[in-house]
């Protein structure tokens, strides 16, 4: 087999991993930073404090750090994930606490009239929330989640540090073996740029498709 | 309490800080009736509808829909708002539905409708506000007028018991008050139970049954809307309306 | 020995940590603004290549940059540079590329209008960039460069696989001399909690000490 043809069916498999990770942790960290938003802004002083108090830690810290700390010290209090789950852990409480500021600033920035109107037919505080606010949140805040979603593309290659043989670490295995760092390295710069700029257009669309004129004025 | 006194409220007071906004305010609406109010800014009107449906608690005094206690604080609020329609002075449309599911929205969120149900009633409502061609427009695509429209259709879909409206055309370009002004005062003559907050002369004594003139926290002078408009008794009432006089005298030139 | 006497060996990394975060920001600077300028005012080309550029460091995890340009780019054009040079000149790469964009936005929302009247007035394009548009770019830039400061901060702790000399690397040795895993992580933590909170907090304090009313930085 030559080089190319060893190379790519290494990278294969290690990409998949890569793939199962955002499969996971690119939905659940969208509802974590949904709920820590409606949780601050909404849940009274304890549930909106430890909202907060968490979304601060999560952001203050380093994602290597958080992921070390789930990997590595949390054993010590009895706690033990295997390296895929304590990244994608990691990931998702780290991305959530970063979404949850966009939509946290999309659910303040929506006119308190609409609120009124919601009050006024008869909602409860849940429906209100549910039908009226964070539909149109959402989509204010669509343009950050969607940056943060590109960082947890790129982040994704954190998890080699724990073990997890993921797109990274198969390439950096490879160039042990094989010794060739530019193409080894160069190609693996290109395959996550390709996944963030498909992510990129992706979201762009969704977008797209979501957009309703008047929205968009804060 | 008689079978046709839809709202009953007694001595009202709310205050902000050491501003009293309502001192004591006392009204009773019958079924059928057009009750207006007006006076210069600052007189409490908002406040007062936004006591009504308790959007707003008031510090002392108590209301009655339709026999019930409202302002106990075991009534379930949501329930109570269902049956008081409310339609503001900038809208508050729902900006992600179209102006059918603004409508519907209400009937099947709250009252639980069926989707095909709410629908049609949706559509039945923008009729008779005039607008079903626009059902499938957003908001932001709608005129004033429009917009205000849709909100008395969302209002008048719950078949509320009775309708607030707070200073309905007070944001809308003059060459739009009117067709709003056409679908209240059509509203008015099918005798919808209303409380219009309004400085629309015209409007209120063509329609209106009653009209209560309130300045600084209290209702001071009351009657049918030529008496009170025409001939005021008090000085404060005489100020404003002399005030109003002449404003549409100038906008008639 | 316990993990608190390891402390000071820990604490010392904070200047290597600062360093990093220092040089990766400096040079991020000196690449980002002209970037930036050359992509609002440049011709199609010049337009064109710093795009590419901004995307590309934008796009390609910093883990993978590290082992591209210190095991491959760096050995193949003929340096042989140390850790912590790679991760500066690394970071402040990356760094160049989303600063360029924080001032590209800046530059854009100042609005033709300004421009135009430094040219009318007869000022050349580099004399109206200068004089005019930069002094408001640059303070309306500042959230969102304040916002750059805290990212490479904790970026910088990837530069351990390299085997810098910063917090994280320290903290891993007292990990694996005292086989203790919670207290040094959480100090690591701390540390950086501190720097990042703080820095911002520091460097927020003297912005609104040279604000100007009207012109408010935007993220």
């Amino acid at each position: 087999m030559s080089f190319w043809e060893e190379f790519i069916s290494y990278m294969l498999r290690g990409w998949i991993a890569t793939l199962e990770i955002l499969a996971i942790s690119i939905p659940l960290s969208i509802l974590l930073g949904l709920g820590l938003a409606v949780a601050r802004v909404y849940g009274n002083w304890f549930t909106s404090l430890v909202a907060g108090a968490f979304v601060a830690l999560l952001r203050g810290l380093p994602l290597v750090v958080t992921l070390l700390i789930v990997f590595f010290a949390l054993p010590k209090l009895g706690i033990y994930f295997s390296p895929f789950w304590a990244a994608v852990i990691a990931f998702i409480m780290c991305s959530g606490a970063y979404q949850s500021e966009y939509v946290r600033g999309a659910i303040r920035s929506i006119d308190v009239g609409q609120s009124l109107a919601a009050q006024a037919l008869g909602m409860t505080k849940p429906q209100e929330v549910i039908h009226i606010i964070l539909p149109q949140a959402f989509r204010r805040a669509l343009p950050g989640i969607t940056n943060e979603i590109i960082y947890l593309i790129l982040y994704s290659s954190l998890a080699y540090l724990v073990g997890v043989q993921e797109l990274f670490a198969v390439a950096k295995h490879f160039n042990s073996l094989q010794l060739r760092p530019i193409e080894i390295f160069s190609t693996t710069a290109l395959i996550y740029a390709f996944m963030a700029t498909i992510a990129t257009l992706s979201f762009r669309k969704l977008e797209e498709k979501l957009k309703i004129p008047g929205l968009e004025k804060a | 309490m008689p079978d046709d006194i839809v709202l009953r409220v007694e001595d009202l007071h709310k205050s902000y800080g050491n501003v009293t906004v309502l001192k004591g305010v006392s009204l009773e609406v019958r079924r059928g009736e057009t009750k207006i109010i007006c006076g210069p800014s600052g007189s409490g009107k908002s406040t007062l509808l936004r006591c009504l449906n308790l959007i707003t608690r008031p510090d002392k005094g108590r209301i009655w829909l339709e026999g019930e206690e409202i302002t106990n604080r075991n009534v379930n609020i949501n329930k109570v708002r269902q049956k008081i329609g409310f339609v503001f002075q900038e809208f508050n449309l729902f900006n992600h539905l179209t102006a059918l599911r603004n409508v519907s929205t209400g009937l099947e969120v709250v009252k639980k409708m069926k989707k095909e149900e709410a629908r049609k009633v949706a559509l039945e409502m923008l009729r008779k506000v005039g607008l079903e061609e626009h059902a499938y427009k957003y908001p932001a695509e709608l005129s004033g007028g429009q917009k205000q429209r849709v909100a008395i259709a969302r209002a008048l879909a719950m078949n509320p018991a009775i309708i607030f409206y707070d200073e309905p055309t007070s944001a809308l370009d003059p060459q739009l008050i009117g067709e709003v002004l056409e679908v209240m005062k059509a509203l008015a003559r099918e005798k919808v139970t209303s409380i219009v907050v309004t400085h629309e002369m015209g409007f209120a004594q063509s329609v209106g049954d009653e009209m209560l003139f309130m300045y600084d926290g209290m209702i001071i002078e009351r009657g049918p809307p030529q008496e009170v408009i025409q001939n005021p008794k008090c000085e404060q009432a005489k100020r404003f309306f002399q005030k109003i006089h002449e404003l549409y005298a100038r906008e008639e030139r | 020995m316990t993990v608190w006497d390891y402390l000071p060996y820990i604490l010392e990394g904070v200047w290597w940590t600062l360093g990093l975060v220092a040089g990766g920001l400096a040079l991020g600077f000196i690449i980002g603004l002209p970037l930036s300028i050359a992509q609002v005012y440049g011709h199609r080309i010049l337009k064109a290549i710093v795009e590419v550029y901004a995307w590309f460091f934008r796009s390609v995890p910093l883990l993978v940059l590290l082992f591209l340009f210190y095991w491959g780019v760096f050995p193949a054009l003929g340096y042989k540079l140390d850790p912590p040079t790679c991760s500066i000149l690394v970071l402040g790469f990356r760094s160049g590329g989303y600063q360029s964009q924080i001032f590209r936005g800046a530059i854009q929302s100042i609005g033709e209008g300004q421009y135009i009247a430094a040219r009318t007035l007869g000022m050349s394009k580099l004399q109206g960039i200068y004089h005019i548009i930069l002094p408001q770019a640059l303070r309306i830039a500042f959230p969102g460069w304040v916002n750059e400061y805290a990212i490479i901060l904790k970026d910088s702790a990837i530069c351990f696989v390299l085997g810098v000399m910063e917090i994280l690397t320290r903290t891993r040795y007292v990990v694996m001399a005292t086989l203790e895993p919670l207290l040094p992580y959480f100090i690591a933590g701390g540390l950086f909690i501190v720097l990042t909170y703080g820095g911002t907090k520091l460097v927020n304090m003297v912005y609104e000490k040279t604000k100007i009313p009207g012109l408010i930085g935007r993220m």
